[in-house]
């Protein structure tokens, strides 16, 4: 770290002002845009995502940019820009020249923490935003689409939402009425959860890309769990139902270079959050006299809320790299009961450093990866009222992993102890 | 027998010649000034290669460190190949920020541009023990503007004058977006002393 900064204060000290001059700053014009070795991926679905228009100028900053933003893309593996000729002098051909995976995809983060568990926080510890585990299948369809067909283990880590598994398909419309937005429809039906099957439910995913750096995402999450009937010793048949619907919006400036596990750039994300839940079922809760007693509930909760995190990767050579981030947030919670009305507020602050190292060299890297991975993390939770007792936890974990990303997916397989 | 006795020196000799351009030479030059003449094999390595027929920039970051001493200098080139006018632009920013800005008309111009000695660092030592690291980068290490406008705004480090505008150019540059595309490394001990 000390180093990286030593050498950006060398290199500021060569640095010179800024000139809008031909070898420092040069912007092409980009008469056409032209993906090579596209086998499976849409060519157009390149360009689309790139965020780069044909008959535009560009410097050389938003093309590195563009080409950042491609790398970050969980089905591309690499993506080289250069320039040729265009038809007229002052004119260019953009040429993208891509590495696919296979269509085929998984990701799997096997990481196992013993001790306190209790330390995540919404999306920030996990390979991909929540998403713990997906195995499926894509297919590129038509010049703008892609369906895919999966299953996955969603688990935000927030206090007032459920986490659950489902079987899903779904269709991805790219650059939508030429706007450089995609929209995800998601069809998906929940199976083996705390809270039992589900029926199909939807999905709705909206990203629109401010600026090559900004995206805003809007997620519409629906979740229908089965109904069903459990006896109870104290209380008899109960009848168990949960629903819940998650409406998000989520701002981020991303620099860095890679989907999953980066190593260089900058991910700042603001995500305001609206969640409705619809529970019906049995609640435990301490009575006057210190016992904890059940009851049948019907509770329809309303949640608001808003996380924020930063992370910022360093690259120390071409194997090691260095992090360093914070995340926060808070919420607040009305739940409308049968057995009395209730409000609390849930918030969590965390703070972390990693460090990796490959055991690839950067030419081999074009290809995925193979890395260890470090982390040390503090946390600080608190929500003031809990169904058992007041949680107000401040944890420690330190965790140790590796990580394996090819042209089929990424595997991240560790250990990890949390106090 | 003597055939083969003029083969090995052959061998030998090419191996050593081959050893000796894969490293940098330097020179001393008045004021305590060491210079280094980049290996020509630099340019011939297969990624760099790809890079300058990109028609995007290619920049050349040397670091130098003096182990003893901790302290750190280096230069900066950038090479781009204009795809119409047919010609190499060139531009070297040396540690006291000389700058040298061209326009190379052929492949063999170049090299030779690229052979001329680099100023690094300037030293008051009769011996310095040197780290040179060259990062080689795709794209202009110029920063990114709005980058560098999203962190001034944020409350970063670019909030102050020229100084901390340099920095903030200098990290974007360097941290953010430059993922290099090779790295070369070498340590060399020089001696300054008059002979």
């Amino acid at each position: 770290m000390n180093r990286t900064i030593l050498i950006a204060v060398i290199l500021a000290a060569i640095a010179v002002p800024l000139a809008a001059d031909e070898v420092s700053s040069p912007s092409f014009f980009i008469e056409r845009i032209e993906v090579r070795n596209a086998t499976r991926v849409s060519p157009d679905v390149v360009i689309s995502e790139s965020a780069l228009r044909a008959g535009r100028e560009y410097s050389e900053a938003e093309l590195r940019d563009g080409a950042n933003r491609l790398s970050r893309l969980p089905f591309l593996l690499s993506a080289d820009f250069s320039l040729e000729r265009g038809t007229e002098r002052g004119r260019h051909v953009l040429v993208i020249t891509i590495s696919e995976t296979k269509p085929f995809f998984f990701l799997l983060d096997g990481r196992v923490i013993l001790g306190e568990s209790y330390i995540g926080s919404p999306n920030d510890d996990s390979l991909a935003n929540g998403q713990e585990a997906v195995l499926g299948f894509r297919w590129f369809v038509g010049r703008r689409g892609a369906i895919h067909v999966g299953l996955f283990g969603a688990d935000d880590d927030r206090d007032y939402t459920a986490s659950y598994s489902a079987f899903g398909v779904g269709y991805t419309r790219y650059d939508l009425f030429g706007t450089r937005a995609f929209v995800t429809l998601n069809l998906k039906k929940p199976f083996g959860n705390a809270n039992g099957g589900g029926e199909l439910s939807p999905q709705i995913v909206a990203g629109i890309p401010l600026s090559i750096n900004q995206t805003l995402t809007l997620d519409y999450d629906e979740t229908r769990f089965d109904t069903r009937e459990r006896e109870y010793f104290e209380l008899g048949t109960v009848e168990e139902g949960f629903t819940q619907r998650i409406l998000s919006a989520r701002w981020s400036y991303n620099t860095t270079n890679r989907p999953f596990v980066p190593t260089s750039g900058t991910i700042v994300s603001v995500t305001p959050v609206a969640v409705w839940a619809d529970r019906k079922g049995v609640i435990y809760e301490r009575g006057a006299d210190d016992r904890i007693r059940p009851s049948r509930l019907t509770s329809d909760a309303k949640s608001l809320g808003i996380d924020a995190s930063a992370k910022r990767y360093w690259e120390l050579s071409e194997r090691d790299s260095v992090s360093a981030g914070v995340a926060g947030g808070w919420a607040t919670t009305d739940e409308r009961r049968n057995i009395g009305d209730i409000s609390y507020d849930s918030t969590f602050a965390v703070i972390h450093a990693g460090y990796s190292h490959s055991l690839w060299d950067r030419a081999r890297q074009k290809d995925g990866d193979s890395r260890f991975e470090f982390d040390v993390r503090a946390a600080r939770r608190s929500r003031e009222r809990s169904v058992f007792l007041e949680r107000n936890n401040d944890v420690l974990q330190i965790s140790g992993a590796w990580v394996r990303r090819s042209s089929y997916g990424t595997l991240r397989i560790g250990l990890g102890y949390a106090w | 027998m003597v055939t083969r006795a003029a083969w090995l020196i052959v061998l030998i000799a090419a191996a050593a010649f081959a050893h000796a351009q894969s490293r940098p030479a330097f020179t001393v030059q008045p004021g305590g000034v060491v210079a280094a003449t980049l290996p020509p094999s630099v340019l011939q390595d297969p990624g760099v290669r790809k890079q300058l027929g990109s028609g995007l920039t290619t920049t050349f970051l040397v670091v130098a460190r003096q182990r003893e001493a901790g302290i750190l200098s280096g230069a900066r080139l950038e090479i781009r190949y204009d795809l119409w006018d047919e010609v190499w632009l060139v531009r070297k920013i040396e540690f006291d920020r000389r700058e040298e800005r061209q326009r190379i008309t052929s492949r063999e111009a170049l090299e030779k541009w690229w052979r001329a000695p680099l100023r690094l660092l300037a030293t008051g030592r009769e011996r310095v023990s040197l780290q040179i690291d060259l990062n080689v980068l795709p794209f202009s290490a110029a920063e990114e503007e709005d980058a560098r406008q999203w962190i001034s705004k944020s409350g970063g480090v670019g909030t102050g004058g020229a100084g901390n505008a340099g920095f903030v150019e200098a990290l974007i540059g360097t941290t953010i977006s430059a993922r290099p595309i090779t790295t070369f490394k070498w340590n060399v001990a020089l001696s300054l002393k008059e002979p």
